[in-house]
């Protein structure tokens, strides 16, 4: 069974990179993109126009997000008790303390800082597809309803 | 000496007594009696009865007497009533008007009513009638002069309260226990809106339209009066009183602070939209250089995805490495720059430069083991632990990465000045020309050809920053193009710490005197 990823990215360039880089280290996973906050939750709620979505086995969020800044994301993720058990990784270009402070403080289950060069980056999606995709085991997803 | 006066006024010896000034060397402290008298003879005999224990001066008329008055200060003027030109009274009356000398006046039966007269005019102390006995004038001159001592001392007491009232520009008022005015300096009258002081008597300050501020009467405090052009500040020391007949007061010295007061609430201003705007460049500074990191990835990634998508030809290669190189140092530039505009001081602790540096030795050993990195007598100084560290890291650093042929040696070096640690890190190195000595210290300059990579010329401009924090400076020594570089910086010894901050004293008395 393919596994699903959600990415949440506003920066095409980035989208775009990532995708590239899983199809590189991970292979054979879906990957569904939202670009903010809102659309996370819309997306995870089924609500329009995501009413068809899976349920991400695992989502990827950028720290740095338009609107709904990354850290209330990753706060309103985890405070639902239905979202609460999906991992989230969050990349960021961020090194500061206080930034990887406070994502784990918010129950992240995983800081990554983006890497320099592409193939750094490349090397940090296999390290982390890995093991959140292959080694650990993850409840169970469910399709979506409708 | 005294001698009764044998038959009063008797007729002694003839003439020879001048007017004329008595001993002027203890004029300071005898009081001065001026005898007024037309029989020279009971004049000499006075004289006698009176020197050593006053300055005697003796005249034979009214109008002399007069004269001497102008110029000379006299306590008691001891008059014949009986005299040809000008009576005693008239002398005594005119005397009143010009001095405080207390008058005494000498008289005969048969001058009863002048006496009465002058007495009840308030213009004579006391009156003696012949014939009398000495002691009965020593007394009354004792007790004249006395009076005019008391009365002269209460006059310079109350000159020296007014000239201090008048010429202060502080504001002073006495008020009795109901609150109302009964003295007050001109400086007080004006802030009250008043011509003169004299409107305000009786007043209280509610009833000349002002609010009472209620204070604790004994309390310095700061209060506003709301004069005329608008409310002013006054600093107000208050301080109660009782009088003798049983009512009480209280007197208020109050200092216009309103513009001290201002320049107070403009230098808060200052310093806090100085503080506001510190605050902000930091966090531009900081915000900068996270964010511009984003950018630069994606540039850096987006090529290097493009190399492997299609390979590259040699010179494509070279062109696409200094890309990828380019985006490398700008990365490091911002995290250099991100870093020097977050240090700041935290926590000041004691700290043992020689403990720091023999740490800092042994960790950059593995970097180069040829490497000798010594400290000689190194002082315990009062600073930031962490950014006293990163300057020696920065410093030896530096010494090794510009290191010359031979196995680098790091010399470091402390000792006191002009109240300030000095301290010097020398080194054998490549060292630095002497113009660019001052510049080096400036953000991204780099001293040499160090590794593009690594290097971004942050360091020493970090080292001058953590020493201006800690009150210093530093500044650069090198003999280019011999070898050696020594950089120079000062801390401040801080002047005072509280108690418990004190360098502990570790020379016990006990020990020392036991190992002698």
């Amino acid at each position: 069974m393919k596994r699903h990823v959600l990415l949440v990215e506003d920066n095409p360039a980035d989208v775009l990179l990532t995708r590239e880089a899983l199809r590189e280290a991970a292979g054979g996973l879906v990957l569904d993109v939202v670009t903010c906050g809102s659309e996370t939750l819309a997306f995870l709620r089924n609500q329009p126009p995501y009413q068809n979505a899976h349920r991400p086995d695992l989502i990827l969020m950028d720290w740095n997000l338009p609107r709904m800044s990354g850290a209330e994301l990753l706060g309103a993720l985890k405070s639902s008790p239905e979202f609460l058990p999906i991992p989230v990784i969050v990349l960021s270009t961020s090194d500061a303390q206080s930034d990887i402070e406070r994502a784990y403080r918010l129950h992240a289950n995983c800081y990554v800082v983006k890497p320099m060069s592409y193939g750094e980056f490349v090397d940090a999606v296999r390290a982390f597809s890995l093991f959140w995709l292959s080694l650990a085991r993850l409840p169970a997803t469910q399709r979506a309803a409708r | 000496m005294r001698h009764p006066i044998p038959g009063l006024w008797s007729s002694g010896s003839e003439g020879g007594v001048n007017d004329r000034l008595c001993s002027p060397e203890d004029s300071e402290q005898q009081p001065a009696i001026l005898l007024l008298d037309d029989d020279r003879n009971l004049l000499t005999a006075l004289e006698g009865l009176l020197e050593g224990d006053y300055r005697v001066i003796s005249v034979t008329s009214g109008v002399r007497a007069l004269d001497v008055l102008q110029v000379e200060p006299v306590a008691v003027i001891v008059s014949d009533q009986i005299m040809p030109g000008m009576s005693g009274d008239e002398l005594l009356a005119r005397a009143a008007a010009i001095c405080d000398a207390n008058g005494i006046l000498l008289t005969g039966c048969e001058d009863l009513d002048a006496v009465a007269r002058a007495i009840n005019q308030g213009r004579i102390f006391g009156f003696l009638r012949k014939p009398f006995a000495p002691e009965q004038l020593l007394m009354l001159i004792r007790r004249a002069a006395e009076h005019y001592r008391l009365t002269r001392e209460l006059k310079v007491e109350r000159e020296l309260l007014r000239c201090l009232m008048d010429s202060t520009p502080d504001l002073i008022a006495f008020r009795d226990q109901h609150g109302r005015f009964f003295r007050l300096n001109r400086s007080m009258a004006t802030a009250l809106g008043l011509t003169a002081p004299e409107k305000a008597l009786g007043k209280t300050l509610p009833e000349l339209g002002f609010r009472e501020s209620g204070a604790d009467p004994a309390v310095d405090r700061t209060e506003r009066l709301l004069a005329p052009e608008g409310a002013r500040w006054y600093s107000t020391t208050r301080a109660g009183f009782a009088l003798m007949d049983g009512s009480h007061g209280s007197v208020s010295i109050s200092r216009d602070i309103t513009e001290r007061q201002q320049f107070q609430k403009e230098l808060l201003c200052h310093a806090s939209e100085l503080k506001l705007l510190n605050q902000d460049l930091r966090q531009f500074a900081f915000a900068t250089a996270h964010h511009l990191q984003e950018p630069l990835r994606q540039v850096a990634s987006c090529l290097e995805l493009i190399a492997r998508r299609s390979p590259l030809q040699d010179d494509d290669r070279q062109l696409f490495d200094f890309a990828v190189a380019g985006a490398r140092r700008m990365k490091a530039l911002l995290r250099g720059a991100q870093a020097y505009t977050a240090l700041e001081i935290r926590e000041r602790t004691w700290v043992d430069c020689d403990a720091l540096l023999k740490s800092l030795a042994e960790q950059l050993r593995p970097r180069d083991a040829q490497a000798v990195i010594r400290g000689v007598e190194l002082p315990t100084v009062y600073a930031d632990r962490d950014l006293l560290e990163l300057l020696f890291r920065h410093l030896v650093e530096n010494s090794l990465a510009y290191r010359a042929e031979s196995p680098p040696r790091v010399l470091v070096k402390a000792g006191l000045q002009d109240g300030s640690w000095l301290f010097s890190v020398s080194d054998n190195g490549i060292g630095i020309p002497e113009e660019y000595q001052d510049r080096v210290f400036e953000m991204f300059q780099r001293l040499g050809p160090g590794s593009w990579d690594v290097r971004t010329g942050l360091g020493l401009a970090v080292c001058r920053k953590i020493v201006g924090f800690h009150g210093g400076q530093i500044w650069c020594r090198s003999c280019y193009p011999n070898p050696g570089t020594s950089i120079h910086f000062t801390l401040r010894v801080p002047s005072s710490l509280p108690e418990a901050l004190q360098e502990p004293v570790e020379c016990r008395p006990d020990l020392a005197a036991g190992a002698s």
